[in-house]
């Protein structure tokens, strides 16, 4: 268990408590205050304004000239832990990540409340994949700061200590990857690489623009589904032969653990209702007499 | 007894409140002192948030004696999913939670989120909350299992619940009470007299998938060995063939499975067997892949969300898995009764064309019987999932 936790363990019991008055922040020239904490931020604190400290300890504004510097009694870790919220409007669990690791150094800094405050429990998990996102290139954890990408996501680094992720994280980012679809990629192409395949079978090292992200979702897909993507595939070409109504549209499709045939149908008028209900009846006979019982496609609409 | 049970545990905890029950009494017997703290408070409590990986491996090395705080008696978690899953009635008994073997798949690496495994010292309360029901219901066929959230056997030989047990149910003929287990501890509990009343039901799968996925459970030689055991000396036996995991050689493995039951026992021996799928919540892909890495037949599964929000097989190849077994069964005696468990109405009409309560052999398991006492006044059941 990390330091910060422990530490951070009597912070349950201040919350509950009135925040006391602290004294007013005294203005000063920053090289009076130590800033060990500063950590990367997407955001920017505004030019104008002196950093923040507390204690002597610089919170914010860490490339500032002048400083205003606040005290709080170290314990009072609910006191602290405001002001901290009150600097900054948002923080990623990359950030967050950030944060800890420097904080680390401050025996006092009341990081679990800090996180809550961020609406992140400071959970073991948590830190175990802080860890492991520390470990990766500051160009994936910056995407994951601007993507929001949370501990949760990023489980699946826990698994990868052993094996090389660079080409990946970095595939990631030349594809400009959304948050939903680099997750994805993630977590398949860790499973793949730790399934014995290698960078290669992955295309990792292939350079690609953003508009083929698509492509190598779908790849990845068939390697980590090979054998239902198989299955897919055979039973869309069985389907596609089928002689379905002339202004339908037949697919075969998947949703989740089912997979089955779309069809839309377009009508005018009664007639053409009948017409369409005859013709897919032929083409149930067709598709009984193909598949034996039991493994009946269900049809979806 | 089996000594590597008690090397098995790095630390026992008893609470101050379990002091003078049997349990501890037992535990005091069997475990060396160094290994026993008395505790009046919750031992392990700086664990925020679920567990990790690490954190639930060495959960299952650390036992802790207590009494239990809710109630023990409750319906099994099937049944309160009735839009998704087709489920059979069955109370479940927890004695204890957490388990001390080591199954890939298992289902409490998202369920629980205690550092240790516990045992309830408090039976006799468990006993009182049957005897209550009894009064209400004594002739309606409840079917009582105590291998939910913990293995019904492999720590009895600690325990001895199941003489508790056994001897409670021949009250209650009408009743079953249905061990269910991966070990083959059966020794301590089969001079007990019974009416006929107690099924004792093994976990079993292909002899690959227990050598790769069921880490320290006895072999299918080993449990299938128990059962015969069990079967002569006038117990039921049942077995749950779940879950079937899919592999490249599958169809020959499961075959080894039916051909190893069907050769030792005649369906009259067997009371049920039940079929299930691989199947486990989405969140639980993680700690798996930790703990198990992707070699895993489990963790490298081609696994789809399904409509109760766990991760299953492509429906089809549940389907052919389970005609699979069946057939496999039914080509040996079309007497074996078998039935699916946790599954979908679909995956029930591809195997049977019906559901449950149209199967002859199957409805009295499946037809719905009165809720218990707890449920229908809402009283919170701090275990129920």
């Amino acid at each position: 268990m990390p330091a910060i936790s422990s530490r951070d363990s009597d912070s349950q019991m201040n919350s509950s408590k009135k925040i006391p008055a602290s004294l007013p922040p005294t203005l000063c020239s920053i090289s009076q205050c130590v800033s060990e904490l500063q950590f990367q931020t997407r955001s920017h604190w505004p030019q104008s304004l002196p950093a923040v400290a507390v204690n002597n300890v610089v919170l914010a504004g860490f490339d500032q000239a002048m400083v205003f510097n606040h005290t709080i009694d170290w314990k009072d870790h609910e006191a602290v832990a405001t002001l901290f919220r009150s600097l900054y409007s948002d923080l990623s669990f990359a950030e967050l990540a950030l944060l800890w690791e420097k904080s680390e150094a401050f025996d006092w800094f009341p990081f679990s409340a800090i996180a809550a405050k961020f609406h992140f429990q400071a959970t073991e998990h948590f830190f175990n994949v802080a860890k492991a996102l520390l470990q990766t290139p500051m160009g994936f954890q910056n995407w994951c700061a601007d993507k929001k990408v949370g501990p949760q996501d990023l489980s699946t680094l826990l698994a990868a200590s052993a094996i090389d992720l660079k080409p990946l994280f970095l595939k990631i980012l030349n594809l400009g990857l959304s948050k939903s679809q680099g997750v994805q990629a993630l977590e398949t192409a860790i499973e793949l690489l730790l399934m014995g395949l290698s960078p290669t079978d992955l295309q990792l090292e292939v350079s690609d623009a953003n508009s083929q992200a698509e492509a190598w979702l779908e790849l990845l897909k068939q390697k980590r589904f090979p054998e239902a993507f198989a299955r897919d595939l055979a039973a869309h070409e069985q389907m596609k032969n089928l002689p379905w109504p002339g202004s339908s549209q037949a697919r075969w499709a998947r949703h989740g653990d089912k997979s089955g045939i779309e069809i839309k149908i377009f009508v005018s008028n009664p007639s053409d209702l009948k017409k369409h209900m005859q013709s897919l009846s032929r083409v149930q006979d067709l598709m009984d007499q193909a598949t034996p019982p039991g493994t009946k496609p269900e049809s979806q609409h | 007894m089996d000594l590597t049970l008690i090397s098995h545990f790095e630390h026992v905890y008893i609470d101050e409140k379990s002091r003078g029950s049997a349990l501890a009494l037992r535990v005091l017997d069997l475990f060396p002192a160094e290994k026993i703290s008395f505790v009046s408070e919750v031992p392990l409590q700086n664990l925020k948030g679920p567990m990790t990986a690490e954190q639930f491996s060495r959960s299952k090395k650390l036992l802790y004696v207590k009494p239990f705080d809710g109630y023990f008696f409750k319906r099994c978690p099937g049944a309160t999913q009735k839009k998704a899953l087709t489920c059979c009635n069955y109370y479940v008994l927890n004695l204890g939670s957490q388990c001390n073997m080591n199954c890939s798949y298992c289902y409490l690496q998202s369920y629980l989120n205690t550092p240790y495994m516990m045992m309830y010292s408090n039976i006799d309360q468990a006993l009182g909350e049957l005897d209550e029901m009894a009064s209400i219901h004594p002739d309606l066929p409840y079917r009582v299992g105590t291998g939910e959230v913990i293995d019904s056997l492999s720590l009895d030989e600690i325990t001895l619940f199941s003489r508790t047990l056994i001897e409670f149910f021949r009250r209650f003929p009408k009743w079953t009470l249905e061990f269910k287990t991966k070990s083959d501890k059966v020794d301590q509990f089969l001079d007990c007299d019974h009416t006929g009343n107690v099924v004792v039901s093994w976990s079993m799968n292909s002899p690959e998938i227990t050598r790769r996925e069921e880490h320290g459970t006895a072999s299918m030689i080993e449990r299938l060995a128990a059962a015969r055991k069990c079967v002569d000396r006038g117990f039921k036996v049942a077995f749950h063939i779940d879950p079937l995991v899919y592999y490249p050689d599958w169809k020959n493995g499961y075959q080894q499975l039916v051909d190893a039951i069907t050769s030792q026992f005649s369906p009259n021996e067997v009371h049920i067997i039940s079929l299930g799928a691989l199947r486990f919540q989405p969140e639980q892909r993680h700690m798996m892949r930790e703990r198990f890495g992707m070699s895993s037949m489990v963790t490298s599964a081609e696994m789809f969300h399904s409509d109760g929000g766990k991760m299953r097989y492509d429906l089809r190849l549940r389907q052919e898995m389970f005609d699979f077994v069946i057939q496999a069964f039914k080509a040996k005696n079309s007497a074996w009764r078998i039935f699916l468990c946790m599954e979908t109405p679909e995956a029930w009409i591809s195997a049977y064309e019906k559901t449950p309560l149209q199967v002859e052999e199957l409805k009295d398991i499946f037809r719905p019987l009165p809720k218990i006492k707890h449920e229908d006044s809402g009283h919170p059941n701090p275990s129920c999932p």
